[in-house]
């Protein structure tokens, strides 16, 4: 990690609580604040991904995977930006869904790094607390209000965890 | 390349050449050098941070990814590791910046690599040991770009070791693992590469980290399809390069030494390794990570003396002592002038062909360009 991404990861980590404490204490409206943001970021890293297809990534051998993405993620952003009405448990469920994938992610993340010998632990509990996390929304989905609680809760924890992350000491393969 | 071949292999040339023991030692360790130059170790001997000629794992981590941090890690690899092939050649497809980093492929037989033997011309031993190593890695390092770039360095699943078995021809797949502690094992096939990273500017991207350590083995020969390649597979045969590479180094060492006229492209001298050949030959062929060894038993057989080992440690105190107006006159300071000479020329000639990718280069040393280099 650069010592730029280290200060992003940071800022986005602090963001993260921010947020999350801005859920906690602004109650089950705010989900439709959280669905903005992460709908724009969507959309701007579809859009990135697209612009550096083509002036790029499109001469590059497995190039197209780039392309895939960013195709993926402008779709999904703009069919629920273009959505009349939603009820909010659908809303719920789509951030849940996100919420448990990215803690999939974290563990797969981590049996990886066990399988290779490299840091796995932090990443593991990260993916298992996420999913918990995840898992207990649904099991309140009838409850907006423990919903939003446990959700910003979830924001928290990984914002505190990005951090961490971001200033632990690092590993690259050496090329001489 | 490793040590093996940057110390003990250039000792070995450098007697084939015609140096002394004395010299061919001195050579050795300016070749060597180059990969420990560190603005770290620059700051403990009070160098010039600008002479830096490689970048410490903590200090790539810590690395700006702007312009001013890409360019400067540009500037270091470009100039010392990955010495591009041709900064002039046609690429019919992309945009400006895709040809910019295309042009950074490293490759042997280049205009960048006479250009650098001629600037060692008549600037000692150290001058010499540093463009030895810029030439030694064009064979080692062919097919990467010294520039972070996924769409330039990026490798896929497609990687296969070649192994030969008597007429026959065996692909063993090779998957990499990405723990940087991990011992390699050739007889394993575990193998070390960077992580996928899909930042065209990551500094995972940058040189052949993602084709791990492979292109620092002698023995090794490997097929792949590089993300520049079009989806053409590049066969790599690590033996014969660096066979090559020894061979072309004891030809520049030649011409260093004023036996030889003008340094040529694609010349090598065949005929004055040719009672090695075969040794080195077999030494190349072994499966293993440091051919160390068996490069000191063949350099103490010519020389007829001990080889010592590479110390960082040898000149420092010189340097360190040696009062300001002679700091130059030192081996330190000579190997310092010599890579700050090479980083401006090779600058220079990127930044000529119309690319910010190396910035702009500041001309320290008038003696750079006036040997010839810029016309």
């Amino acid at each position: 990690m650069t010592k730029t991404q280290k200060i992003l990861n940071i800022l986005s980590g602090l963001f993260m609580i921010l947020l999350g404490g801005l859920i906690i204490t602004g109650g089950e409206k705010m989900y439709l604040v959280i669905l903005l943001i992460v709908l724009v970021l969507l959309f701007i890293n579809g859009v990135r991904q697209i612009i550096y297809y083509f002036t790029m990534a499109c001469n590059m051998v497995g190039g197209r995977k780039i392309l895939y993405n960013g195709m993926l993620s402008l779709i999904i952003s703009l069919s629920i930006f273009t959505m009349d009405e939603m009820p909010s448990q659908v809303f719920m469920i789509y951030l849940i869904g996100m919420l448990g994938f990215s803690g999939i992610v974290d563990v797969f993340n981590a049996v990886e790094a066990r399988r290779i010998k490299g840091r796995w632990k932090l990443k593991m509990i990260t993916g298992i607390v996420t999913i918990l996390f995840a898992a207990a929304c649904f099991l309140f989905l009838n409850k907006p209000s423990v919903v939003v609680f446990i959700y910003g809760g979830t924001m928290i924890y990984n914002g505190i965890m990005k951090i961490v992350s971001a200033v632990r000491p690092n590993e690259l393969i050496s090329i001489l | 390349m490793n040590s093996d071949f940057h110390y003990c292999g250039t000792y070995c040339a450098a007697l084939i050449a015609g140096y002394s023991h004395e010299e061919a030692l001195r050579i050795s360790y300016a070749d060597q050098m180059t990969d420990h130059c560190t603005r770290a170790f620059l700051k403990k001997v009070g160098g010039p941070s600008k002479a830096a000629t490689t970048q410490l794992q903590s200090e790539m981590i810590d690395a700006r990814t702007d312009i001013v941090g890409l360019q400067d890690i540009t500037r270091i690899w470009a100039s010392f590791h990955f010495l591009p092939r041709d900064l002039n050649a046609e690429v019919n497809r992309g945009f400006r910046l895709y040809k910019q980093k295309y042009r950074l492929i490293c490759g042997p037989n280049g205009d960048l690599v006479r250009k650098t033997v001629k600037l060692a011309e008549g600037r000692g031993l150290e001058a010499a040991g540093l463009a030895m190593h810029v030439l030694s890695d064009t064979w080692a390092h062919t097919y990467f770009a010294g520039t972070p770039s996924l769409v330039i360095n990026n490798t896929d699943f497609n990687f296969y070791e070649l192994i030969r078995e008597g007429d026959s021809e065996r692909r063993v797949p090779i998957v990499f693992g990405h723990n940087p502690t991990a011992k390699e094992n050739p007889e394993t096939g575990s193998y070390t590469g960077s992580i996928y990273q899909g930042s065209e500017f990551s500094i995972m991207n940058l040189g052949h980290g993602r084709a791990g350590h492979l292109p620092d083995y002698s023995f090794i020969r490997y097929a792949y399809i590089p993300a520049w390649s079009d989806y053409k597979e590049i066969i790599k045969d690590n033996p014969h390069d660096y066979m090559m590479a020894f061979a072309q180094m004891v030809y520049a060492l030649q011409v260093l030494r004023g036996v030889k006229p003008e340094f040529q492209t694609d010349t090598y001298a065949w005929k004055e390794i040719a009672p090695y050949r075969k040794q080195i030959e077999n030494l190349f062929a072994v499966r293993r990570t440091d051919d160390s060894e068996d490069w000191i038993r063949l350099g103490e057989s010519i020389s007829g003396q001990k080889i010592p080992p590479f110390s960082l440690e040898q000149f420092n105190e010189e340097y360190i002592m040696a009062e300001k107006a002679e700091k130059d006159n030192t081996v330190l300071g000579r190997f310092f002038k010599a890579a700050i000479n090479q980083k401006t020329m090779v600058s220079s000639e990127i930044s000529a062909t119309g690319s910010w990718l190396a910035g702009m280069a500041k001309i320290i040393d008038g003696s750079a360009l006036s040997g010839g280099i810029r016309k």
